[in-house]
């Protein structure tokens, strides 16, 4: 006699459906309801003024900002309110930033991709002015690092000054966020 | 006249479908997970959208089983005269369980026989429980003792050679009674130890081939996770009982896992898991022995739950 393992007969099945949902979902109730990220951006970089003296010139941006997101979910529109001072050097000017920017992301796993514009108030040793600055940001997905391309314009009196500047910003709150081992919901 | 009534009927439907209540919303839209964690953390009414949206998942995940137990001929005619010995004193039964793919965490699922008023624990299927079944003898296992005994520490030895010979003369002057070669560490003491060798697979084969062939069986049948997606499969063995009441009672959990409230926030939040448990009662028509009513209430096809409760 021989023995072998018993078999069992395979019934008949009721054929399969897919029933996932319908559309993307927004994890409203789950892990990502909308997001509050707040940033501390040193941004050393070059600016370049196509107006004036000194052509090339340092720069260096601190900028604090609080990014509040509209929605849930993985990857969030938000506004960014803004305050900030910048640095240019040689012929130093110092200049103070307010602004709201308009991103999205804000979750530190993916990348944040905004529009940040501002109004200037400029010192330097050749009077004062007032004027905008329009950035292009780009935060990278999961680390600190983020760079900006901006355009500002400033009138002080009749002269106006264009300056283009590109920055390499660090996020020193994510940084000290993540060497403290804080449980963020952003990151 | 007649223009500004369905303007205003219009209006009053989309007011309403505007308030339906999140988690029925989700659930409309199939979003089961997200649904189950809004009823419960985002609901003025959480019991009734909780049972809404357990409503809606079941519709769509159509839960079904299908039970097979072995009868005394498949048995005998597998494994020859220990089959009708475990059809003496067991049931073995196949359970398979389905749904269609829904968006929630997990999905668990507890089959129970219930008779003389009380659940049937299963049998264990072990190599142990399975021999006492088919009475067959299983093949010891081997035990190796090693007695405590010293280790000379060659590399030491090689590091420190001088060292070593002196400590080992040191020893020897006191009869070995004083661990010198301890000290300076070249050797060590070992302690008792008990090493097991279990059987092989062809050794347990040999010994008790029906054992190892119900146990191949039952491991063959077997697929899928703790939890339940899509199908799974289990082999049970019950122990055989005489009730005219038997019934099968099924029960299955869908969970959603990660739920916080909606609130902005910037800190984590502790996470919760929301359950919803449905219950299905088979009652086991009448036969001659279990396997056969088993089989008679479940036939050769998978038998949705939620219409067997009627």
């Amino acid at each position: 006699m021989v023995i072998r393992p018993p078999e069992f007969p395979e019934p008949t099945r009721i054929p399969a459906r897919d029933r996932s949902a319908s559309r993307a979902a927004p994890e409203r109730y789950t892990a990502r309801p909308p997001l509050i990220r707040p940033a501390l951006r040193v941004a050393p970089g070059f600016s370049g003024r196509a107006t004036g003296r000194p052509y090339a010139a340092f720069r260096l941006d601190v900028l604090a900002s609080v990014m509040f997101g509209l929605q849930p979910g993985r990857r969030q529109f938000g506004l960014a309110p803004e305050l900030g001072y910048s640095l240019r050097a040689p012929a130093t000017e110092h200049d103070l930033l307010a602004g709201v920017g308009l991103v999205h992301g804000i979750n530190a796993e993916e990348y944040t991709l905004g529009w940040l514009p501002r109004f200037v108030a400029q010192s330097g040793p050749d009077g004062r002015g007032m004027g905008v600055r329009n950035g292009l940001w780009f935060d990278f997905a999961e680390n600190g690092f983020s760079v900006e391309v901006s355009h500002q314009w400033v009138g002080r009196g009749a002269t106006n000054i264009h300056d283009f500047q590109v920055s390499l910003g660090l996020d020193v709150l994510m940084l000290a966020v993540v060497l403290s081992n804080a449980r963020m919901a952003w990151i | 006249m007649n223009r500004w009534w369905s303007s205003l009927g219009l209006v009053a439907a989309a007011a309403l479908v505007g308030c339906a209540s999140p988690a029925r919303r989700l659930a409309k839209s199939r979003d089961f997970g997200e649904a189950l964690c809004a009823s419960q953390f985002h609901s003025r009414q959480p019991q009734a959208d909780l049972d809404y949206v357990r409503a809606r998942i079941d519709a769509e995940a159509r839960p079904r089983l299908h039970l097979h137990a072995l009868t005394r001929e498949e048995l005998t005619q597998a494994l020859g005269p220990a089959g009708d010995r475990v059809a003496d004193e067991a049931v073995v039964v196949r359970a398979i369980a389905g749904l269609d793919d829904v968006d929630v965490s997990d999905v668990q699922l507890r089959v129970v026989l219930v008779g003389q008023s009380k659940a049937i624990a299963p049998i264990e299927l072990t190599r142990q429980t399975v021999s006492n079944l088919t009475r067959e003898q299983l093949p010891q296992a081997e035990q190796i003792h090693t007695r405590s005994h010293r280790q000379i520490d060659m590399e030491r030895f090689a590091r420190r050679p001088l060292l070593g010979l002196t400590a080992a003369a040191l020893e020897a002057s006191t009869l070995f009674i004083v661990p010198v070669t301890v000290f300076t560490r070249h050797s060590r003491r070992v302690g008792a130890s008990t090493v097991t060798i279990e059987p092989t697979q062809a050794e347990i084969a040999a010994a008790a081939p029906a054992t190892a062939a119900l146990l191949e069986s039952a491991e063959q049948y077997t697929s899928g996770g703790r939890g339940m997606r899509d199908e799974t499969s289990r082999v049970w063995l019950w122990p055989r009982f005489d009730d005219p009441d038997a019934k099968v009672v099924v029960e299955w959990t869908y969970v959603a896992r990660g739920c916080v409230d909606a609130r902005p926030r910037m800190r984590k939040s502790t996470t919760h898991a929301v359950e919803v448990t449905r219950e299905a009662t088979l009652r086991l028509p009448p036969g001659p022995d279990l396997p056969s009513r088993i089989n008679a209430r479940f036939g050769d096809q998978m038998q949705p739950l939620i219409a067997s409760q009627r």
